[in-house]
């Protein structure tokens, strides 16, 4: 059933960017596939047999693949660098109406929901609070409500967002606005608890905005995406750009630079590219309420092993979704105020991409057997795939070629690697300048888009926003390398990732990591297998010839050194350090935004000397909140409450696991009691001893109000 | 012993009260030192918790409004269509 609004301008817009589409992705699909090809020629022509026998074959087939991804990432850049110069796409979405005709669109009702589980809680609520505040300042607060869409298991956390949503209200005066829900059962992951939402809640709003925990955006925006969702009812995502800001840590600054300085020219060239069939990225978008409900429930995969069961990477599968409903998806990189963080270290980047390397190998059943999806939305599944799959794939090239080596070198020359067909032997032809050719070829391919971004920096003017030529110049050196250091590391961690997807291995879905450095213990446990490998591979080219050794130097010695990479990098003291040296700055920085400021240092919640379990037993009126909003249910097993709860009274919340903590936080009686013992406990005990701790942390507050009073 | 222990239950009440919400004057003050007193009258032994079971008889403390965490349920559905 299609619902889409029909009229005739609409249809005419359609057919308008379609065109453009179909030419567009023609002319790239032309230009990836000549330059891949003449790749291959050249790579036949450097390889001896000339691609005469199966390994070669391999290498050849392995090299189109990899040649083909990388020529798609240059082409995109170069369209983004083409459009820009233009001065931005015309057949864009957000161009379609002047600043006039937005101002005079009404709003809409919209809920902006931040789906959570377990993540730092004073940060993600500054965040909200930075959003909310700015929400206000443009007037319009009273179209939108907020959610806190919480899956966090641990006690801890749960009742530490509780505590924090109740001083959020009370410092904004939003109660009836902001709103916060615990789910008693996560199912789904993050996909599950938006449906929950929108089930509970989703008749009530025309539109919701997904944030994630690190997402922050600016009300302006939140307003104009409101206004561009109503101004075009056939649209059902509207995707932003996320900026990278905060970054504490020299990788988190990396990141961050690279997205700024490179992000425009890529993602101005896959909007181009994608126009109204654009992926969605699962938050920091817009989304129609009542054709998400109508058309993006996910079932559940129903073939073998990875194949089977919750789709985990749900966001360009609810694209796919709507697209195939025949509403439009856009991505708008000229949206500004969208921001999110980079993950401060490797470690918990690597992290983040195991989960993502397996919802995205996923799509590959719907890729392949999805009904009805657009073209264009099974290429983005395709490009997820391959953006973990290019990996494995790059490895096993790397094997091939260090077996083609040792066969050259060890085995005797084979002249008739053709026996059946040829009467006249195969003389073995090695064209190193050909050889270099194509190496140089490929790194032009990799570096190119990057000098264009800095050339694009400087004809828009904004050199002083990363601190100036010189600084700018000596970042982008900095990042190449960092960037050429890291790239073997990923490959061989997706590599295993991919291994380990493809043989179903089951994931712990856990919050992520967003402010911790990486000890070196750590660090040397996690990239042993890289390091030994890399200096097993290194030793063994040495001894076989040494043009071969110097070939595997820029992919051995990254990892050989990984465990300091990953070490140094993660430290904020050495991201401080460039900071002042005013490398690495990007244009918030610079402009210190006032948005952005708000997260920079988030306020800490009240409690933080005890944790929220503590917390919930001890301050008077966090145990009134949260024993008014424990569950009005019947506890089947009174005698382990009762059992926990004595537990908990003579030995603290550590006596007891996270089930039974959970048991005791979600029970009113349990509170009630454990808060009247804790205040009527001597100074020695468990609880008297964290009661002193917290009015001493009281008392500190109260001398420091009034000292900020008298000021 | 028992000074320490008054002094012990003085700020102890004190917080429990900032932490309710009652603003702490003279005269809240002062009711404190008397219930402190009563208490110590009563049984010293154990003055903190007794002082505290009678807090609530001494003090009104505030209950401001709470939050409602949700709105109330507005039902709709998720519609799954067919795969293949």
């Amino acid at each position: 059933m299609n619902d889409v609004p029909h009229d005739t301008r609409l249809e005419r817009r359609r057919r308008h960017w379609k065109r453009a589409a179909v030419w567009r992705r023609s002319l790239l699909s032309l230009l990836v596939l000549s330059q891949t090809l003449a790749g291959v020629y050249v790579m036949i022509s450097v390889l001896p047999y000339h691609a005469s026998n199966y390994l070669e074959q391999s290498i050849v087939v392995l090299f189109a693949v990899l040649f083909a991804w990388i020529s798609v990432g240059f082409w995109t850049a170069m369209l983004g660098f083409v459009v820009r110069r233009f001065g931005g796409d015309r057949f864009s979405l957000v161009r379609r109406h002047d600043a006039a005709r937005l101002r005079a669109t009404p709003l809409a009702r919209t809920a902006i929901v931040m789906p959570i589980y377990n993540e730092p809680v004073s940060r993600t609520l500054a965040g909200l609070r930075a959003t909310i505040e700015s929400l206000r300042a443009t007037g319009e607060l009273d179209y939108f409500d907020f959610y806190v869409l919480s899956d966090s298991r641990d006690a801890d956390v749960w009742l530490a967002e509780r505590g924090g949503w109740q001083r959020l209200c009370d410092d904004l005066g939003v109660q009836g606005r902001l709103f916060y829900r615990h789910r008693p059962v996560n199912l789904n992951f993050k996909s599950g608890n938006v449906a929950d939402f929108l089930r509970r809640w989703g008749r009530d709003y025309r539109y919701m905005v997904v944030l994630d925990a690190d997402s922050l955006m600016g009300g302006d925006t939140l307003v104009r995406l409101v206004r561009h969702m109503e101004l075009e009812p056939g649209v059902g995502i509207l995707q932003t750009n996320p900026t990278l800001v905060n970054a504490r840590s020299a990788f988190a600054r990396f990141q961050q630079f690279a997205n700024q300085i490179y992000g425009p020219l890529f993602s101005t060239g896959l909007a181009a590219i994608q126009l109204g069939e654009a992926a969605y990225w699962g938050h920091n978008a817009i989304i129609r309420c009542d054709a998400f409900m109508a058309h993006c429930g996910l079932r559940r995969l129903p073939g073998l092993g990875l194949f089977r069961g919750s789709i985990m990477s749900h966001d360009f599968v609810e694209a796919a979704y709507m697209g195939r409903a025949g509403y439009e998806v856009w991505m708008e990189p000229e949206l500004g105020e969208s921001y999110e963080e980079s993950p401060p270290t490797l470690v918990d980047e690597l992290t983040r991409d195991r989960r993502w390397a397996k919802g995205n190998l996923q799509h590959l059943w719907l890729f392949l057997v999805g009904h009805k999806l657009r073209f264009a939305h099974r290429m983005a599944f395709l490009n997820g795939i391959l953006s973990y799959l290019a990996s494995p794939i790059w490895l096993v090239f790397l094997i091939l070629t260090s077996i083609e080596a040792t066969r050259l070198t060890l085995w005797p020359i084979n002249y008739f690697p053709d026996r059946q067909s040829s009467m006249f032997p195969v003389w073995p032809e090695w064209h190193p300048h050909w050889a270099v050719g194509l190496i140089l070829s490929t790194v032009f391919l990799l570096f190119f888009p990057k000098l264009l971004a800095i050339v694009d920096v400087l004809l828009t003017g904004r050199r002083r926003q990363f601190g100036g030529f010189p600084h700018l110049l000596v970042s982008v050196l900095g990042e190449l390398l960092v960037s050429t250091l890291l790239a073997p590391i990923r490959m061989l961690a997706h590599s295993r990732y991919v291994l380990e997807a493809l043989a179903n291995m089951s994931l712990h879905w856990g919050g992520q990591n967003r402010d911790e450095e990486t000890g070196w213990r750590q660090a040397l446990l996690s990239q042993a297998p890289g390091t030994v490998l890399a200096l097993g591979w290194a030793a063994f080219a040495w001894w076989l010839d040494r043009m071969f050794f110097f070939w595997s130097l820029p992919v051995a010695l990254p990892l050989i050194f990984a465990a300091p990479t990953s070490v140094l990098l993660s430290r904020v003291a050495i991201g401080d350090w460039l900071r002042r040296r005013r490398l690495l700055i990007t244009p918030e920085e610079q402009q210190r935004s006032v948005l952005v400021s708000a997260i920079a240092e988030p306020v800490q919640l009240e409690d933080v000397v005890l944790n929220g379990f503590e917390a919930a037993v001890i301050d008077p009126s966090l145990n009134r909140l949260h024993r008014h909003h424990a569950r009005r249910r019947r506890v089947l097993d009174q005698d382990e409450l009762a059992h926990c709860r004595e537990r908990c009274r003579d030995l603290g919340p550590a006596a007891l696991n996270r089930r039974q903590l959970n048991l005791l936080a979600h029970d009113a009686d349990s509170l009630a009691i454990l808060h009247e013992h804790a205040w009527q406990a001597s100074a020695r005990g468990f609880w008297g001893g964290r009661l002193a701790i917290w009015m001493a942390h009281q008392s500190e507050r109260r001398s420091h109000d009034t000292a900020r009073g008298l000021e | 012993m028992s000074g320490t222990l008054a002094e012990q239950a003085l700020a102890r009440v004190l917080s429990y009260l900032h932490g309710a919400g009652v603003d702490i004057t003279p005269a809240v003050t002062a009711d404190v030192l008397r219930l402190i007193g009563q208490a110590l009258m009563d049984d010293p032994q154990r003055l903190l918790a007794r002082v505290m079971q009678r807090l609530p008889d001494h003090f009104d403390l505030p209950a401001p409004p709470l939050p409602s965490a949700v709105p109330a349920l507005h039902r709709g559905s998720i519609r799954y269509a067919a795969q293949r």
